[in-house]
């Protein structure tokens, strides 16, 4: 056995050294540069934390611990932007939401915060907050400078049961004397998080719930514009209305539109000086028949009418556009017309475009109108904005066959005239009517 | 014609009767033994000295012939044995013959090189042999694998029972370029293109030899063999009698790395009978039976670039893996969302966010571990029957039939179930002439595309498009998962998650049901594959060097082909019926030994497809013998291919693009002349670059090698060198066209979502191949070899955007080292094998990619039973279990460890 063994050892070891050379493996399947990695959980406090430790953000905290939300915003695997609105603008939005029970401000904090805690339903609550939050990441160099602003679904859906993807939107912009959550200034904005941004803001976003035509068929202030749009709509198929546009649940979401709402005095101020005329020769004609009935010559009933025109005409005139049912007078007919009125309606209209009135320009600029769908060359009507901070404190806007421009009636408060906040858009009361030619 | 056909039937039947009359009246029997190990000697060559009166010893060692007279001089020959004389003068003694075995290098006979006898160290081209005593101590399971450690040999292994061949590059599983011939019937299945010899060819124990000649062939074996041919010829039953198995077991997947370790079976069987002197008969069979080694990579294949990219499942929302089917299905989901916008426009500007780039988005796959059958049976079933018309003459019915399930790599990985292809022939062998007829009935059985069953399956769960398609339900999910904040990757996976709602898992009845209906299913539809091709063959060669030797040897042939393509629309174009294809050829080969020294030969071919010009293919050799055993060899050969039945006639629909064939029907049938189709590489870059669809032609090859063979150091050395270069002529390659779907004209996006197809061009430039190969056997003391080879193969200046699919290995080596005899009565032997093969890129109509370098190791070590012939065999493939593949998509294989026992194994 062992010469057996010493006769082949060397060939055995020769085999053996081989295969300890080959230790060295066949290589796996080569993988491919770069290897993917998954994402990286960041080790930042999420936005619930960070929220939780800000000195100025205890009570929108609460309520959204109050509306269930604070999972979702500590969840790392989702990317947020918060808007999260300090405690003086919840203090605020509690006065209103307690209908003025509580102050805006000087109560205690345990007052607001019970509020919230007891008084504010959860579903309000966590709509609220579902409302102030993006889910991407939109840092302040992210928000657009373009008139209007972007609109960015919000979390917040107000028919789930209809579609898993209905979202309210959000109006975000950036100028450069501030960002702005529709017309909310922005007052300290990228707070990072781990997953996500907070920005603070000067008031709650309040989402809305109406439709513009509920606004407007509501407001005493503006029933020469409900009638306007009325005779607008006559003969329009249902349709193709401006009420079926302004009032219409199924397609508000996303509509985006910006009314700029002509006061009932606007509307008295142009209906007058387009009516005078008419009531001008109407009691002239009046006024002449029956001199020349009672036995005047022709140019004695000139005079007579002339000086009965000339003295009726105002009070008449006042008499005649005095009430919205001035549309429907045949006297008027042959001027306004549905057409006519319509042209003038969408010439007060931007849309797609939801303007709030920081969005709106500082220098004076032309903007296209819903006029423009129909006339497309038309330059639109031209809009400035003046500012103090963030804040607009006055704006215009003016019509190509208008003298002055119109003024925005600047009281951005729920129920005020301007910023005013609807389901299918925005809306803006101006002191005078427009008028594209 | 008739009275020629009459005359050459008359001088046939002159030639096989003439010297079928002769006296009989003295036998003389005997036995042969090796002096070395006391075991009877079978298959032994005995002939009388100054006749052509010959037999073979039995598998007992046994002979018995008959003289007319004494007394007479006997020549026992035998490969591995020393030749022998003995005279005889008495018959009344049975002969005892001490037959001394000889490890001399170089001295086998090959048939192949000049397709006439001649000492292996005189072949004037480069050539191969694998004898059956070479197969018996290698440590492969599959003789196939003995071809790979050859010099110059690359083998594709789609899996472990399909393997393919090649020399001098173009790897891969369906190769063109290599012929296989067994017993001189190609065996390459018509319709489907890759040649079956290790699924339905011949049995380990039957394989008398293997001849491989590297490089062109062509001017001999006809159009096809540009890289080299492989011909496998069995044993003659009047030479190798009895009955011979072999049982083999062995063991896979030892580490469950793909599948829970299982074993391997392999049983085979041969009985040769020679019934008479003049009527002999084998039957051989053959089952083997495993758990194959499957495709596991699971790579990110980018199928519209052609390239890998980085990602997975899940990372890679597009993700196409390799090995993973049904995700070749993907779609852009803007005009999903796009839609969602539509109907909601407060999302719109959000939306407007995703809208920059395509976001595509494939279906879900399977695995190919999940669904391939595991079971893969590979049973072959062979016989032939021979009758010696006179002694030279002998008349020969044969037929190869195999069936099993194996996988294959083609534009898909194809599960090919109950494969069937059968050959038969009959066949006139005479020493001077052969005329042979033969046919390959093929039958795709219930094979199948692994990707086009699971897109369509995928399909029917779910159909991709529409309002509430698999698509729409994505995209939608995808927004809604965007909107409630989730990273766009999340977004995906969520996204996904709903749309595969309802997919069925694996192994579920919803699952299997559906599954089995779309495999059966004809492409493309399903994934069915209706091949039943088939190919009718006849040729003949005449040697009339009896008539022309004063001036030189010469050889004659000629030969008929008709293929019969039919897929049913389902491969080929051929949806209103079969298409049929001729070609003939013929040849002639004339040589003369100019000196002692110089020995020229010259040989020309004709051919001729009915789709295609005739052409001349020429060979010159030259063979100069340096001293003794010492010879330098220098060739000239141009071989040329005609395009294969695919490259002529296949319209495959791989959903992505469009595989089709080169034939100008096509011109018409996807009207390229009105809706013209452009080169989409130029078209991603901007540039409008018609292609117009040249008449295809023939690739030929032309081809110079030099070389040298020679027994040095007292010719315990055995060397053999050559190197090559040859120049490709109209190169087939594939190049890709985009057209437009909508008829409308070209654009630059066309070249993403236009329909593509992927069509066969010939090269309008040279493309250039070279390389070299050099092997050395060396005799050690003790009976020990050792074996030691390298080449390499190189292919240049390939045109940009052309796809050569050179797949070959810049180097590769082989090693190894063994003994047949050791040990006490030599009855102990063992081979060790190492093969490393560098890295190289591969390409082909599956997938793309580098590929990494691969050794592998196999071992074997057996013990002789002397008495019964018998060989007990310990082996190992891939010994240290190194998982490898030498194809992108192809199996990675692993470690098969067995034992055989081998019963009267010659």
């Amino acid at each position: 056995m062992n010469s057996f063994i010493n006769k082949y050892k060397n060939g055995g070891l020769l085999v053996a050294v081989a295969l300890m050379g080959l230790t060295a493996c066949n290589k796996e399947v080569e993988q491919i540069a770069p290897v993917p990695v998954p994402p990286v959980i960041s080790s930042a406090r999420a936005l619930g934390d960070t929220l939780k430790l800000g000195t100025q953000d205890s009570l929108f905290y609460k309520m959204i611990v109050r509306g269930g939300m604070l999972n979702l915003l500590n969840d790392k695997t989702k990317t947020f932007t918060l808007f999260s609105p300090n405690n003086a603008a919840v203090r605020q939005f509690v006065s209103g939401a307690s209908g003025g029970l509580i102050p805006p401000s000087g109560a205690p904090e345990s007052v607001y915060v019970n509020f919230i805690n007891a008084s504010l339903p959860v579903a309000s609550a966590a709509s609220i907050v579902q409302y102030q939050i993006l889910p991407q990441t939109v840092t302040a160099a992210a928000m657009p400078t373009t008139f209007p602003n972007f609109p960015y679904p919000t979390l917040l859906n107000p028919n789930p049961a209809a579609s898993a993807l209905l979202r309210f939107d959000a109006y975000v912009s950036r100028r450069t004397n501030g960002a702005w959550l529709n017309n909310i200034p922005i007052i300290v904005s990228d707070r990072l998080a781990g997953n996500g941004v907070i920005h603070s803001t000067a008031a709650v976003s309040v989402p809305p719930s109406t439709l513009l035509l509920d606004r407007i068929n509501a407001d005493a202030g503006l029933t020469f514009l409900k009638a306007a749009i009325e005779r607008a709509d006559s003969g329009a198929a249902p349709g193709a209305s401006l009420q079926f546009l302004f009032g219409t649940q199924s397609i508000a979401p996303g509509l985006n539109l910006t009314l700029f709402a002509p006061t009932d005095a606007a509307f008295i101020a142009a209906l007058t000086v387009q009516a005078s005329p008419v009531v001008y020769f109407q009691i002239y004609q009046q006024a002449y028949a029956a001199a020349i009935g009672g036995g005047a010559t022709p140019a004695e009933a000139a005079v007579i009418a002339t000086n009965a025109a000339t003295a009726n005409t105002p009070a008449q005139t006042a008499l005649l556009v005095g009430s919205p049912t001035v549309f429907q007078n045949p006297l008027l007919f042959p001027f306004l017309t549905a057409t006519a009125v319509k042209g003038i309606l969408a010439y007060h209209l931007l849309f797609g475009q939801r303007a709030f009135t920081p969005n709106l320009p500082t220098t004076a600029t032309a903007i296209r109108t819903f006029l423009n769908t129909v006339v497309p060359s038309h330059p639109g009507i031209t809009v400035t904005a003046a500012f103090t901070g963030p804040v607009v404190t006055s704006a215009t806007v003016k019509g190509v066959a208008n003298a002055t421009a119109a003024n925005l009636l600047i009281n951005p408060l729920p129920g005020g005239s301007s910023d005013q906040h609807f389901v299918n858009g925005v809306m803006h009361k101006i002191d005078q009517l427009l008028f594209p030619q | 014609m008739r009275k020629i056909t009459s005359y050459l039937v008359a001088f046939l039947i002159a030639n096989i009767f003439t010297t079928s009359v002769f006296a009989q009246n003295v036998t003389i029997s005997g036995n042969v033994k090796n002096s070395a190990t006391q075991e009877n000697s079978s298959a032994v060559s005995v002939t009388i000295k100054g006749s052509d009166v010959g037999t073979f010893t039995d598998d007992k060692g046994n002979f018995s012939i008959t003289t007319k007279s004494l007394p007479v001089t006997l020549v026992f020959t035998s490969v591995s044995f020393e030749p022998q004389e003995v005279a005889v003068n008495s018959a009344t003694d049975k002969l005892k013959i001490a037959f001394v075995p000889t490890n001399a290098l170089g001295q086998e006979v090959i048939v192949s090189a000049s397709r006439v006898p001649e000492k292996i160290m005189e072949s004037p081209v480069s050539i191969e042999r694998v004898s059956a005593a070479a197969l018996r101590s290698a440590p492969s399971a599959n003789f196939y694998d003995v071809v790979a450690t050859l010099k110059g040999v690359d083998v594709t292994t789609s899996s472990l029972t399909f393997k393919s061949p090649t020399t001098r590059g173009f790897g891969g599983s369906g190769n063109v370029r290599f012929n296989q011939l067994v017993d001189g019937m190609d065996n390459q299945a018509p319709g489907l293109n890759f040649s079956v010899g290790a699924i339905i060819g011949l049995n380990e124990l039957d394989i008398d030899n293997i001849e491989l000649l590297s490089g062109a062939s062509s001017a001999l074996y006809g159009p096809g063999g540009m890289n080299g041919t492989m011909l496998m010829t069995s044993k003659n039953p009047f030479k190798y009698q009895g009955i011979s198995f072999i049982v083999k077991t062995g063991v896979m997947h030892t580490d469950e790395r793909e599948r829970p370790t299982s074993p391997y079976y392999n049983w085979a069987l041969r009985w040769g009978k020679k019934v008479s002197e003049k009527f002999a008969f084998k039957i051989t069979t053959d089952l083997i039976q495993a758990k194959d080694w499957i495709g596991i990579d699971y790579r990110n294949f980018d199928r519209s670039n052609g390239v890998m990219v980085p990602g997975n499942r899940q990372t890679d929302p597009n993700y196409d893996g390799v090995n993973v089917y049904g995700d070749e299905t993907s779609a852009d989901i803007r005009p999903v969302l796009q839609g969602v916008a539509a109907a909601a426009p407060f999302l719109a500007p959000y939306i407007s966010q995703f809208l920059a780039n395509p976001i595509k988005v494939s279906r879900t796959g399977y695995t190919e571990q999940e669904l391939i059958n595991p079971n893969t049976v590979n049973f072959k079933l062979g016989g032939s029957m021979h009758y010696k018309l006179s002694h030279n003459t002998e008349a020969i019915v044969a037929g190869y039939w195999g069936t099993g399930n194996t996988i294959y790599t083609g534009a898909s990985r194809y599960s090919i179930k109950d494969f069937k292809m059968g050959q038969y022939k009959v066949e006139l062998l005479n020493k001077n002439w052969m005329l042979r007829a033969y046919t390959t009935q093929e039958n795709a059985g219930q094979s199948f595309n692994l990707a086009a069953t699971t897109q369509n399956f995928n399909e029917s769960w779910k159909p991709s498009p529409g309002s509430t398609g698999w698509y729409a339900q994505y995209g939608q999910a995808f927004l809604s998962s965007k909107l409630g904040g989730l990273s766009d990757l999340d977004a995906h996976k969520a996204a996904r998650a709903v749309a595969d709602v309802g997919r069925p898992a694996i192994g579920s009845a919803a699952f299997n049901a559906g599954y089995e209906k779309f495999r059966k299913i004809p492409a493309p539809k399903g994934g069915g594959l209706l091949d039943r091709t088939d190919l009718y063959s006849v040729e003949g060669s005449y040697n009339l060097s009896e008539y022309t030797k004063s001036f030189a040897d010469i050889l004659v042939g000629a030969n008929f082909r008709k293929y019969s393509l039919n897929s049913q629309g389902t491969l080929f174009a051929d949806s209103t019926g079969p298409i049929g294809i001729k070609e003939f050829g013929a040849f002639v080969q004339a040589s003369r030994d100019i000196s002692d020294k110089l020995k020229l030969s010259a040989s020309g071919r004709f051919d001729k497809n009915e789709n295609f010009d005739g052409r001349v293919t020429p060979r010159i050799t030259a063979l100069y013998k340096v001293a003794e055993n010492n010879n330098i060899r220098l060739s000239y050969q141009t071989a040329y291919r005609f395009p294969s039945t695919q490259q002529q006639w296949i319209n495959l629909d791989l959903v992505s693009y469009k595989l089709i064939g080169g034939n100008k029907d096509f011109i018409n049938h996807y009207n390229f002349d009105s809706n013209p189709a452009y080169l989409r590489n130029e078209l991603k870059n901007g540039q409008q670059v018609k292609y117009d669809f040249p008449a295809q032609k023939p690739e030929a090859l032309s081809s110079f090698e030099l070389g040298y063979k020679g027994l040095l150091m007292n010719s315990k050395l055995l060397i053999d060198m050559y190197g090559y270069y040859g120049n490709y002529t109209n190169f087939t390659g594939r190049v890709v066209v985009a057209q437009s779907k909508s008829g409308s004209p070209i654009a630059q996006a066309d070249a993403d979502t236009g329909q593509i197809y992927s069509v066969p061009i010939n090269s309008p430039e040279k493309i250039k191949t070279y390389g070299f190969g050099i092997g050395m056997d060396y005799r050690l003391p003790a009976n020990f070899t050792l074996s030691l080879n390298l080449a390499s193969d190189n292919l240049t200046d390939v045109p940009t955007g052309l796809i050569a699919s050179f797949n070959s290995p810049q180097y590769k080596l082989n090693a190894s080292i063994g003994n047949s005899g050791f040990g006490k009565a030599k009855r102990m032997g063992f081979n060790v094998a190492y093969r490393w093969q560098d890295e190289f890129f591969f390409q082909s109509d599956l997938a793309n990619g580098n590929l990494p370098s691969v050794q592998t190791v196999d071992a074997q070590i057996s013990y002789k039973l002397p008495s019964t012939k018998s060989i007990i065999k310990l082996g190992a493939n891939n010994l240290l279990n190194q998982y490898y593949y030498n194809a992108i998509g192809n199996a990675y294989v692993g470690g098969l460890y067995y034992i055989s026992f081998g019963y009267n194994i010659y």
